[in-house]
């Protein structure tokens, strides 16, 4: 048989059929959508979940510091960071982001209508608000101009400007700090902003040339892409930072414990959807099968017409097996535009910019997974419609 | 109503069957279907083969349209021993020698006309472009061209029977074997469909195997054979003493 003779006559067959087969196309055409959704989405999902883990400890934040020789906070240190070490660093396979801060090694102090109030204060660069994925509740956080031009620009913490003005919005306040005066030009805000509203926040650059007892830049935290990279960087950091300067006291923390918990969780959520999938899959499968077995029964006589008009086995396999595929092909199909559609809306909704590849092999995926279902599920109907004998298939009631 | 064999002098059967048996076994019994039948089959001659239920007749007609095998005896078609043939090969002769009609028309359900005589054209390769004047030529011969992209279920039970001598005719093979098949057919429909065959034989010389209990229907026949108890007992009856 022709091959256009054969795909027209499958096609038409299965048509023809198509409330039957409506049951079966839904059920792979939602599981081929949902895998399309996960593995293209997944990554974002990802990235927007671990973005998301400050509010649970910042299980993807790696802690590194330099601790030298002993561990007295007053002792100036000679070793820090050096430029190309944090640069290094910052572009570190694995790594999103990476801030270098420097904290007074006692409180700072600030006046106003006569009160003296105390409070932390940490010296940053414009990185550090998206390693700890902190946002300006109001006004503007340091960037890196502030840095750069050594401006005398502040970001406080909410609480800290609620205790000295009154308020929480104190943006273009002037406040004295340690007998300076910087603008407010930002309130603190963000998802891990929690133990950090009783603090201040200078430029680098200024808090270095303007605050006394200002402890030596020997303390970064980097932020990884997602937990599966946070091994990856633990291990590579102190070559990365050996091949530049000393690494004398090094000292690395990761959560481990909650990482762990988090991968565990993320995992089990992962496995039990890719069970709901595969399991409807599977099922669309049975569907197949079932479809074709009960096609091959109640089609015993057309199955002898035909082999009475001439068709060999392999033709009646042929057909019956295209029909399978045709099956699982249109519900892929399906599948794939409702993939492709909630990917639209998803992407949409999240504000991400899913992977076009992704997808595409996502798609490729997909056929090559329902041509292997539809042969998975319909050869083994079609051979035994194949095998029928002329005259039991003909006399067959 | 019998016109003269068109059997000639010398010419070769299209169908030369000789000592052909069919037994099964049920248990240690064994049931004996069909014995030691000789038959022969010329081009454009109607022979009728008929007998009472369970005599052998279809038995005999799936064995020439090799549906079944025999279990001894010869089959030769145009000279060629046919019982030797592989599935594939089995499958090659019906599609281009032989035209099958049965007793209740059997057409595909839920197709049209034109698919029901479009298949054996598939099978057998015919070219797109030649098929539709082919399934047109098969239908005006039993005047069914009307109705060429009707529904088969909606036809009624002479049209039907009409669909499928023509489905039989269209690939035009050189023997028709036709198992009964104005055994649901009314008088005046069972004359037209008997009508359309001697047509056929006349025009094509395409021979015609009829089944049939049917005195009447035998009368249109050449030459009729009468199958009892699986054993040929006549090569020719008198059907008009």
């Amino acid at each position: 048989m022709r091959v256009d003779d054969l795909l027209e006559i499958s096609l038409r067959q299965v048509l023809r059929q198509g409330r039957r087969n409506a049951g079966v196309v839904l059920a792979i055409a939602l599981g081929t959508a949902g895998l399309i959704v996960i593995i293209t989405m997944g990554q974002d999902v990802k990235l927007n979940f671990n973005r998301d883990l400050e509010l649970l400890g910042g299980a993807t934040r790696i802690k590194v510091e330099l601790l030298g020789p002993d561990s007295d906070p007053d002792v100036i240190r000679v070793e820090q960071f050096h430029d190309d070490t944090v640069k290094a660093l910052r572009h570190m396979p694995g790594v999103v982001d990476a801030t270098l801060v420097a904290q007074k090694a006692y409180l700072a102090q600030s006046s106003r209508r006569d009160q003296i109030y105390g409070f932390f204060l940490l010296a940053v660069d414009e990185h550090f608000w998206s390693v700890n994925s902190f946002e300006a509740r109001a006004g503007r956080l340091i960037g890196a101009a502030d840095v750069k031009n050594r401006r005398r620009v502040c970001v406080l913490g909410a609480d800290l400007a609620k205790k000295i003005f009154g308020k929480a919005n104190v943006v273009g306040q002037v406040l004295p700090i340690d007998e300076e005066l910087y603008e407010v030009i930002g309130i603190l805000g963000g998802l891990g902003v929690s133990d950090r509203t009783g603090w201040a926040f200078l430029p680098m650059t200024t808090a270095q040339d303007r605050i006394s007892h200002l402890k030596r830049p020997t303390l970064m935290y980097l932020r990884c892409l997602t937990w599966d990279q946070v091994n990856e960087v633990y291990t590579a950091i102190p070559g990365v930072i050996r091949a530049r300067q000393s690494a004398d006291g090094l000292k690395i923390d990761v959560a481990w414990e909650r990482l762990k918990k988090v991968k565990r969780t993320f995992w089990w959520v992962q496995f039990f959807t890719y069970i709901a999938i595969a399991a409807t899959l599977i099922l669309g499968g049975f569907g197949i099968w079932n479809i074709m077995m009960v096609g091959v029964r109640a089609r015993t006589r057309e199955i002898g017409l035909k082999k009475a008009m001439g068709a060999e086995d392999l033709d009646i396999l042929s057909q019956f097996l295209t029909e399978a595929l045709c099956l699982s092909l249109c519900s892929a199909l399906v599948g794939i535009a409702l993939g492709r559609l909630a990917v639209v809306v998803l992407a949409m909704v999240m504000g991400s910019h899913p992977m076009e590849n992704l997808f595409l092999a996502c798609a490729g995926l997909s056929v090559l997974f329902a041509l292997a279902l539809g042969v998975g599920a319909g050869l083994a109907p079609s051979i035994q419609a194949s095998r029928m004998e002329v005259v039991s298939a003909v006399q067959y009631e | 109503m019998s016109e003269p064999s068109p059997v000639q002098a010398g010419e070769q059967a299209l169908i030369h069957v000789r000592g052909l048996g069919k037994h099964y076994l049920n248990g240690p019994h064994r049931i004996d279907v069909l014995r030691d039948v000789d038959l022969e089959v010329y081009p454009g001659e109607i022979v009728g083969v008929m007998g009472p239920s369970g005599s052998g007749k279809s038995t005999l007609l799936n064995i020439l349209g090799l549906f079944l095998s025999p279990s001894k005896g010869t089959y030769l078609f145009s000279g060629r021993n046919v019982l030797d043939l592989d599935r594939s090969a089995q499958a090659a002769f019906r599609r281009h020698e032989i035209g099958f009609v049965f007793q209740n028309s059997d057409l595909l359900e839920h197709s049209t006309v034109h698919e029901n005589l479009e298949f054996p054209l598939i099978y057998a390769q015919v070219p797109r472009r030649k098929r539709k004047a082919l399934i047109l030529n098969a239908l005006t011969l039993v005047n069914m061209g009307h109705r060429v992209h009707h529904q088969t279920n909606l036809l009624s039970g002479g049209e039907r029977q009409r669909v499928a001598v023509a489905r039989a005719l269209v690939n035009r093979p050189r023997v028709v074997l036709a198992d009964e098949p104005t055994g649901h057919l009314d008088r005046e429909n069972s004359d037209v469909i008997l009508d359309y065959f001697q047509e056929i034989a006349r025009q094509a010389a395409t021979a015609i195997v009829l089944i049939t209990h049917d005195i009447e229907v035998a009368g249109f026949c050449q030459r009729t054979y009468f199958l009892e108890n699986g054993v040929l007992i006549s090569r020719e009856i008198d059907l008009h003493p």
